[in-house]
């Protein structure tokens, strides 16, 4: 087959003018030189990559070399990249930018991310890409014809949708695409009207909750690999969470989607040392603790309640006191009385003792208030960290935690995309209803980057439900992590996650709790 | 390194100070104007009608290990910088007009030959490129390829010297273009596409692929629409030809073998 040719006539059309013009700035050096420099540079083969020798002052992971390779031979550009948190999925999507920037294949181009990480971004591509990309605020202009970042909540405004739908982008990047799984969503819809010649979609997360959601995720970037939606359903969908014929689903799931797991990878050089702390509460906080049976509410069951107390006497009265007349309760009483909380005892004593940076995690916003307090109280200076602050503030707190402060206590939501790789300290104030979530909370040190050794603490009460949590999920972990991480097993993973959270969420006791996780446990052995 | 010295110096522009990792030019004034970015200066100079002053710049190929001040940059192959450099040669250099210079005692003939670099793009689900040097002849129309070898070792000039006279040229060369280009093509004709053949392989299995997920209506279906446009687009084999840059060459008998 013969490729059709087309050709340039410009130079030849301004060729008469040329000649006959008197002045010639044009020498026999800069004509050669020309020549010969666009000889080095310009790709000869198709295959390979041209972008690390472009950028010297980086040191490219063989995985992520691998990955960017992989897109742009096997892929066509077109791929959902997957990795584990920490492994540098933004690299890799940055490596195959400047690769197709440099073939000059890709110019305008469309990065959408969670607000929060616009502005990381940014630096990252500027610094490590030397891709110098307009951050889009609050007025965009879309008629930019490089590279532009913007939140995907910015972008989908109904306002902005004639200047975005009506025109082509050479290549678009979504960041965090988990959130684009459900079809019937105004993100999803916004995406796949875009029009766009190269996609990529960053996830480490692929798929949370059924197949179907994987489904939508691929038909947005490659619609038809698993058929349409009567086709796949009949053919692989088996109930919600697993699918018939696995081996043809994953090949097929191979051709879009490429996951490095950390053991696979070679960054094995930075140790990671857990370390379980149990504590011993005083005689308040115990009190407080076993009087909590007596004045549950309705809707909250008592385990919950429970959890609550082990973060702090602040993140349960934060339940507690929405009832009528808790304040004349015992329980009130006994809260009263509790003049320290030992686990932030502990946590200032590990922050005292390596004099180093340290992030601490909890699930409630009332601890986390108590403990910014408490560590400036005792002359260490700590910032908050939350999902619903604004991107500046955000970006601020971080500067913050990098420069003058010490730690950051930092709740769940919020936390993906951080990188705080200069810090290696990490307290579990309390514990995440799911391993796969303490797995991403240390992601956020123990990641690409990470130059040292990494410490984790997790805090809990003696004989509290926290104790016998963690007893069982440290026996467990193995198993629900290798059950939850793996490319093969990524739909399996989806009921146990959904069992877990069951077992968090609607266990009236720790006794059942622990009941339900062993069954899990026992099924998935 | 030696891109930016060759580069400089071409450019006419004085170098001030070299190191192996380092190297100071004070800019000329048009090299100021299209390089540094800087119109509302170069306008108020203008509109004053006073001479402005071009600036000096250092550039560093290694990271010399301290924060750079003003006028400091680090430089290599993927910098913005170094690209726009290359544009600004590109732009500068798209055509020149050379005449050879003899050492002679008598007056000497030179003849016209035209030469271009042709700048081929081979796209379909990836790319490759290629320069591609022809010269021809404008009197005896033969074409040669490995002309520019024997240039570097010519004494070329801007300007004819005042003992040499040139022949006119028999073909135009507006005409020597379209002669060349044609050469090109037939080459092109005889080159092995299996490349395009497999990439519309490709596209035609994800064009099938993408039929599969729409039903009957699909062709009516605006998402169908959307997507098969983005896979013609990723897989279409296609070779786009455009001249680099080429120009008139007047060289002495000599050299014409």
């Amino acid at each position: 087959m013969k490729p059709s040719i087309l050709y340039d006539d410009s130079w030849e059309k301004t060729l008469n003018e040329q000649m006959n013009a008197s002045l010639h700035p044009s020498s026999w050096p800069l004509f050669s030189l020309t020549a010969e420099t666009k000889q080095r540079i310009i790709p000869t083969e198709f295959h390979g990559l041209l972008a690390p020798n472009f950028l010297p002052q980086m040191q490219f992971l063989p995985h992520q070399i691998e990955t960017a390779k992989t897109v742009m031979e096997e892929m066509n550009g077109t791929a959902i990249l997957a990795d584990e948190v920490g492994l540098g999925k933004t690299i890799e999507a940055g490596l195959v930018l400047k690769e197709y920037m440099l073939r000059g294949l890709v110019s305008r181009t469309l990065i959408l991310t969670p607000a929060s990480l616009v502005n990381q971004w940014a630096k990252e591509l500027r610094d490590k890409f030397q891709i110098y990309s307009l951050v889009q605020r609050k007025k965009p202009d879309w008629s930019w014809n490089g590279v532009q970042i913007a939140s995907i909540d910015s972008a989908k405004q109904l306002k902005y949708e004639n200047d975005l739908l009506d025109s082509l982008f050479d290549m678009i990047i979504i960041d965090e695409a988990h959130r684009l799984k459900n079809p019937a969503t105004k993100n999803y819809q916004f995406v796949s009207r875009l029009q766009k010649t190269y996609c990529l979609l960053l996830t480490a997360t692929p798929v949370q909750n059924n197949v179907d959601e994987l489904f939508h995720l691929v038909s947005l970037l490659k619609p038809g690999l698993f058929g349409n939606n009567a086709f796949f359903n009949e053919r692989f969908k088996k109930g919600k969470r697993s699918v018939y014929d696995q081996d043809a689903f994953h090949a097929l799931l191979k051709k879009v989607m490429i996951r490095n797991l950390r053991d696979e990878t070679s960054q094995k050089t930075v140790k990671r040392f857990v370390q379980t702390i149990r504590i011993t509460p005083t005689k308040e906080e115990k009190a407080f603790y076993d009087s909590l049976a007596g004045c549950l509410p309705n809707s909250i069951t008592l385990l919950t309640l429970q959890r609550e107390a082990c973060s702090s006497k602040y993140a349960a009265l934060a339940t507690l006191k929405k009832q009528e007349g808790f304040n004349q309760t015992e329980t009130a009483l006994i809260a009263e009385s509790i003049k320290q909380n030992s686990k932030a005892e502990k946590a200032l004593e590990i922050v005292k003792e390596h004099k180093e940076k340290a992030i601490i995690f909890t699930q409630y916003r009332a601890t986390q208030q108590y403990l910014e307090l408490f560590f400036r109280a005792n002359g260490i200076p700590a910032v908050s960290f939350q999902g619903n602050f604004k991107k500046g503030k955000k970006d601020w707190m971080i500067e913050l935690f990098k420069g003058p402060a010490q730690v950051l206590i930092a709740t769940e939501a919020g936390s993906e995309g951080l990188n705080l790789q200069f810090c290696r300290h990490l307290i579990n104030f309390d514990l995440p209803w799911n391993p796969m979530k303490l797995e991403q909370r240390i992601g956020r040190i123990h990641r690409f980057g990470q130059t040292q050794d990494v410490y984790i603490y997790h805090l809990a009460y003696e004989q509290s439900v926290e104790d016998r949590m963690l007893t069982l999920l440290q026996e467990k972990i193995n198993l629900f992590q290798s059950a939850i991480g793996k490319l093969d097993d990524i739909l399996d993973q989806n009921w146990v996650e959904e069992h877990i959270y069951d077992a968090f969420q609607k266990s009236k006791s720790i006794g059942e709790w622990e009941i339900k996780m062993q069954n899990l446990a026992a099924v998935l052995e | 390194m030696t891109f930016l010295h060759s580069f400089f110096s071409a450019c006419g522009c004085t170098i001030l100070n070299q190191t192996n990792q380092s190297l100071s030019i004070q800019l000329t004034e048009d090299a100021d104007r299209s390089l540094m970015n800087r119109p509302f200066y170069w306008h108020y100079k203008d509109k004053l009608q006073q001479k402005g002053e071009p600036l000096a710049i250092t550039f560093f190929t290694e990271d010399p290990g301290r924060p750079l001040k003003q006028m400091e940059e680090y430089i290599n192959f993927g910098s913005p910088r170094f690209h726009q450099l290359l544009s600004y040669a590109q732009k500068n250099s798209s055509f020149v007009k050379l005449y050879e210079q003899c050492e002679t005692n008598g007056i000497l003939q030179l003849e016209p030959w035209l030469f271009v670099n042709f700048h081929l793009s081979y796209e379909a689900n990836g790319k490759k490129e290629k320069i591609v040097p022809f010269a021809l002849h404008l009197i005896s129309g033969r074409i040669t390829k490995d002309f520019s070898s024997k240039l570097p070792s010519l004494s070329l000039e801007q300007t004819i010297s005042p003992y040499h006279y040139v022949l006119s040229p028999l073909i135009t060369p507006v005409s020597g273009v379209k002669r060349l280009l044609k050469f090109l093509m037939n080459e092109l004709e005889g080159e092995n596409h299996e490349w395009a053949s497999i990439a519309k392989e490709k596209q035609k299995n994800e064009l099938l692929l993408l039929r599969s997920f729409f039903d009957e209506t699909a062709e009516e279906n605006e998402q169908f629409q959307r997507e098969k446009a983005a896979i013609v687009r990723r897989f279409e084999p296609v070779i786009r030809i455009s001249v680099l840059n080429g120009g008139l060459f007047y060289l002495s008998r000599q050299h014409n073998d």
